[in-house]
């Protein structure tokens, strides 16, 4: 209590001075800037018109101009047209990917944080060498690897198996270039969280009888679940807006996510600019959802630690 | 990004902020595309001069070379860049590339007005709306002796007449492009349409298309028996792309920019729409010889048995931007590129034929520019009078965005319904 | 890694299920399970990148088939990184970025994530909104509204280096926020607390304790800060003006539907050295830092403790 008492009037000195809302004020005033007026050039774009020549988008900045055309067309194309396969293939690669990095990154984040003694080094190493090589490199080695004379076929074609093309639209190999792309941003934040967990906490859990299991269940996992949060929303986000990998690990429609339509719509035709935008600004709307979510959680942590 | 910056960007949001449209009206200003201005789009049956206008003079003659850099604009591979350290030197100047992926990006940033690039490499299809939007500058002739050496045809084009604008670049013909391990020639070389290949399930999964509105929705009509694209209905454009959503399901069909010069050789694909350009590139990606030779090259008009299917054929042009800083620079790096010798040499690494009158077609294969099995990808000023060739359809307004429209489902493998008329 | 001896009925019959049914039951005594699926994630995680290493030395001209060890990609050839210059320039872009990026993110993503962890009342909680939804814009939003803005609104800033930097810096800063974040939240008050109740003004304990208690979350600010701007192509794609402004990436993505040559690879695996050696520079300094202060661990895993 005494802390507390002490912590109200740091707060009230601080606050008196605005020395925290001045050391905000550089971060914000760049994110408004920068972020939020950027995000209304999205709206107003979808919210525009067309110049005559190019059809190109003209945004319509001024709301009294906006004209919702384009948020209608895209409506009835995501329910019912030719968006709604893609958004809910998108959802479903995106979901599957996520299972599929808790299945894969857990194990590795746990074995790495507790269990790996004097491996651990090498173990974070091979962690994080993804990391530092760029995204595009690594979908280009995937390329190569399963091209029709590429590695992985000759592998299999050694155990008399007849060459796969793989890179021909095929739902597994998109989602495992997802996985493979983004576990790493999964794996770290998982990882220091897996790491802090005091190793008296858990001695404490099994001197009061639990079984080895039990800590597992009731204790590690519980406390590393704000890492397994802030994993998925760091790769989740970004992998509904990706359009690269099944561009460069497929190329058919079949993989096609929400993304490339976002990009077919902005550079592949200049008319599609303010459908593009409209589709943008649901993609936000939906993953909005997700973050409030997060949100919540995070919040409530939050709570607890500042306690 | 320092403090001062900041605040300064601070003060500008301040401002911004209330006057937003008097901002965009500004911009709109500075992008060119005034609403006035019309879009003149020739055919071969009408060729088109393209207006001069006031606002876009040519520049005067006897002027001398800005001092560079040199800036162009153009595809990806799609220059020969150990020619240009010659280029260079001898017009004495730095030149640069920068790339684009497609021509709506390429227009996009040009609109927006934001770069100052000096000499664009656009498809015929985009020149009128480029004059229109003034993206490109009149060209003074006195710059360009050289555009004397190209085919006659192309000295007036129908879409540019009296080479106002543009003058040619390299010519490309679409066709067929496969692998003999992979694809039996007779299935496509026999048929009356060849272009039926595509929907041969025997072959899904080895299956590509560009990712290109202008070749492969253009492609679909004419396996359709569409027979002239500046004459397009809404029907025939609907079939067109509906044809192509079933190449989805039906053939596994993949899109792709790199997919014949360098899928085929690599056997990434067997059966790819193809330029002709492409198929001299093969030798350079394939990654054993064998792979080289097992590459087959043909434009349905050529086929033995088609007599009314019919296929594209045309040429990318050069221009000199508006937005340039070196126009002079810019006429000269055209005129350079028209030599004889010049064009040769960016043809050994582009691959593209130049409309050059003075290159023989009849020994590229004698003079080992084309391996003899590939000898049906070089490209002849008669096969422009071929009754089954075909000039592509420069687009703008509501045309271009049914177009756009039929792509956009097209390439998700939606079907459009008949009915949904608005 | 285990004493135990593995009896070979007992694979056979056990199978992946029992051992993933075994380690569940009991995860803190039986880790062969684990210690296979870490050697097979291992050899999944690094041997495509190996060989797409490999073949940056392949002396022909596939990036599939080896046709025997040559540098030319890096020196020789025509194309080679050091002759062809857009391959330069792009390295020299990425690198240029990154730096720009990690020197102003990180300051400005550090007092952003004290002035909010600590702020209350009004106003405090719509900015930690603001804070945090970059990180929920996927890329290409972020790449669109940049472009737009760029082009429509702040015509005074150009496309290339500029607005790239600019790009880069907006995504990045809430990164390094809800790092630093993590952990002032473990530090707690108590520290800067009893530094004011031994009198040291508001500042001063940010400086002096706040500050160096955050050292390890500010030097994994600045590595994920550099990781993040160069491994993005998107922005930086949306936002380049001409050839001197295309970033590796932005090189990577429209050449390997181009079918680069090898050349291609060797300009990557270059990156990634420079990378790896700032990472490396970047540890031996914590390292040194934390012998100083006494603390314990090896200083890689100190820079990968994101603590969120």
């Amino acid at each position: 209590m005494p802390s507390n008492l002490a912590g109200a009037e740091t707060e009230a000195v601080g606050q008196r001075r605005g020395v925290w809302q001045g050391m905000a004020a550089p971060g914000l005033g760049w994110l408004v800037l920068l972020f939020l007026v950027p995000f209304y050039a999205i709206l107003a774009t979808g919210m525009g018109g067309r110049d005559p020549i190019f059809n190109q988008v003209q945004p319509a900045w001024n709301p009294l101009d906006w004209n919702p055309q384009a948020f209608i067309d895209v409506a009835k194309e995501l329910f019912g047209g030719y968006l709604g396969p893609t958004a809910v293939r998108t959802i479903a690669y995106v979901f599957i990917a996520c299972l599929l990095c808790i299945l894969i990154g857990y194990p590795m984040a746990y074995l790495v944080s507790r269990k790996a003694g004097r491996w651990k080094g090498l173990l974070l190493l091979i962690i994080i060498a993804p990391f530092w090589i760029n995204y595009l490199m690594r979908m280009m080695a995937w390329v190569n690897l399963l091209s029709p004379d590429g590695q992985i076929n000759k592998i299999i074609g050694f155990f008399g198996v007849p060459p796969v093309d793989w890179l021909a639209g095929n739902h597994f190999v998109v989602i495992m270039g997802l996985v493979y792309g983004y576990i790493p941003f999964f794996i770290l934040p998982l990882f220091a969280a897996l790491d802090r967990i005091d190793n008296q906490v858990l001695e404490a859990a099994r001197d009061m009888g639990a079984s080895p299991a039990q800590t597992f269940w009731r204790v590690t996992v519980p406390l590393s679940k704000q890492g397994i949060l802030a994993g998925l929303v760091i790769i989740a986000l970004p992998m509904f807006g990706d359009y690269y990998t099944p561009n460069l690990l497929s190329g058919s429609p079949r993989t096609r996510m929400i993304g490339n339509d976002i990009d077919q719509l902005l550079n592949a035709t200049a008319s599609g600019t303010g459908q593009g935008a409209a589709l943008t600004i649901y993609l936000m709307l939906f993953v909005g959802v997700l973050m409030i979510y997060y949100l919540v959680n995070v919040s409530r942590a939050a709570k607890e630690a500042r306690r | 990004m320092t403090r001062r910056e900041f605040v300064r960007s601070m003060a500008v949001a301040g401002l911004a902020f209330p006057s937003l449209s008097a901002l965009l009206a500004a911009c709109g200003d500075g992008s060119g595309a005034g609403g006035d201005a019309q879009v003149v789009i020739g055919t071969p049956a009408n060729p088109a001069t393209q207006p001069m206008v006031d606002s876009n003079p040519m520049i005067a003659d006897g002027l001398p070379s800005e001092e560079g850099p040199l800036k162009l604009y153009n595809w990806d591979e799609y220059i020969n860049l150990d020619m240009l350290d010659r280029a260079k030197q001898e017009l004495g100047a730095d030149i640069e590339v920068t790339t684009f992926y497609n021509e709506a990006q390429a227009i996009q940033k040009l609109v927006a007005g934001e770069v100052d690039f000096d000499v664009w490499f656009p498809t015929q299809q985009t020149v009128p709306k480029s004059v229109a939007g003034q993206l490109i500058r009149p060209l003074n002739h006195s710059y360009l002796p050289n555009l004397a050496n190209v085919w006659p045809s192309f000295q007036s084009p129908f879409y540019d007449v009296g080479s106002q604008y543009t003058v040619p670049y390299v010519l490309y013909q679409t066709g067929i492009a496969w692998r003999v391990d992979q694809v039996d020639s007779a299935d496509i070389e026999e048929l009356e349409n060849p272009w039926e290949v595509f929907w041969n399930t025997k072959y899904k999964g080895i299956v590509g298309l560009y990712d290109d509105i202008t070749e492969t929705l253009p492609f679909a009509m004419f396996r359709d028996g569409v027979t002239d694209l500046q004459d397009v209905s809404q029907a025939e454009l609907d079939a067109g792309a509906n044809a192509l959503s079933e190449l989805v399901g039906l053939m596994n069909v993949r899109y792709s920019i790199d997919g014949s010069y360098a899928g085929i050789p690599e056997g990434r694909f067997g059966l790819h729409l193809s330029w002709a350009g492409d198929m001299v590139n093969v030798k350079y990606y394939a990654p054993t010889p064998e792979d080289a030779e097992q590459v087959r090259y043909l434009w349905p008009p050529k086929a033995a048995n088609n007599t009314q299917y019919h296929a594209m054929m045309a040429s990318d042009t050069m221009t000199v931007l508006k937005g340039g800083k070196n126009p002079v620079l810019a006429h000269k790096f055209l005129n350079w590129l028209l030599d004889y010798d010049n064009s040769l040499e960016n043809f050994s690494f582009v691959a593209y034929q130049p409309p050059q009158a003075a290159l023989d077609p009849e020994t590229l294969v004698a003079d080992g520019w084309v391996p003899e099995w590939l000898e049906s990808a070089i490209i002849r000023e008669s096969d422009f009078d071929d009754p089954l060739a075909v000039l592509p359809r420069a687009l703008a307004g509501e045309e271009e965005l049914a177009w756009n429209d039929a792509w956009q489902r097209a390439q998700s493998g939606a079907t459009i319904e008949p009915e949904s008329e608005e | 890694m285990t004493a135990t001896t593995v009896q070979p009925g007992q694979i056979a019959e056990g199978g992946a299920i029992r051992r993933m049914r075994g380690w569940m039951a009991n995860p803190w005594g039986q880790t062969r399970f684990l210690w296979v699926f870490a050697w097979l994630f291992a050899i999944w995680s690094i041997v495509p990148v190996a060989l797409a290493i490999m073949f940056s030395f392949n002396a022909g001209r596939s990036r599939s088939t080896w046709q025997g060890f040559s540098t030319r990609w890096y020196w020789s050839d025509p194309r080679s990184v050091v002759n062809d210059e857009s391959l330069l320039a792009a390295l020299g872009q990425s690198l240029r970025l990154a730096a720009i990026t990690m020197l102003i993110a990180t300051p400005i993503g550090v007092a952003l994530a004290i002035g909010l962890a600590r702020w209350r009342g009004r106003g405090a909680k719509p900015a930690a909104f603001l804070m945090t939804l970059p990180l929920v814009t996927p890329e290409i939003v972020m790449g669109v509204s940049l472009f737009l803005v760029f082009g429509y609104l702040y015509d005074f800033i150009p496309f290339g280096t500029p607005a790239q930097a600019l790009g880069h810096i907006t995504f990045t800063i809430s990164f390094v926020v809800i790092i630093v974040r993590g952990r002032l939240f473990a530090i707690g008050r108590d520290y800067e607390e009893a530094a004011m109740d031994l009198g040291a003004s508001q500042w001063g304990a940010i400086r002096r304790v706040l500050l160096p208690m955050l050292s390890p979350a500010i030097f994994a600010s600045l590595a994920i800060a550099f990781a993040l701007s160069i491994d993005d192509f998107v922005i930086s794609m949306f936002l380049t003006s001409d050839a001197s402004s295309m970033t590796v990436p932005v090189k990577l993505y429209s050449a390997i539907r181009n079918a680069p040559p090898p050349s291609l690879n060797a300009l990557a695996s270059i990156m990634l050295a420079v990378t790896v050696l700032a990472v490396s520079v970047a540890t031996i300094v914590m390292k040194r830092g934390k012998k100083r202060t006494g603390e314990g661990g090896s200083a890689m895993e100190t820079l990968v403790q994101m603590e969120i």
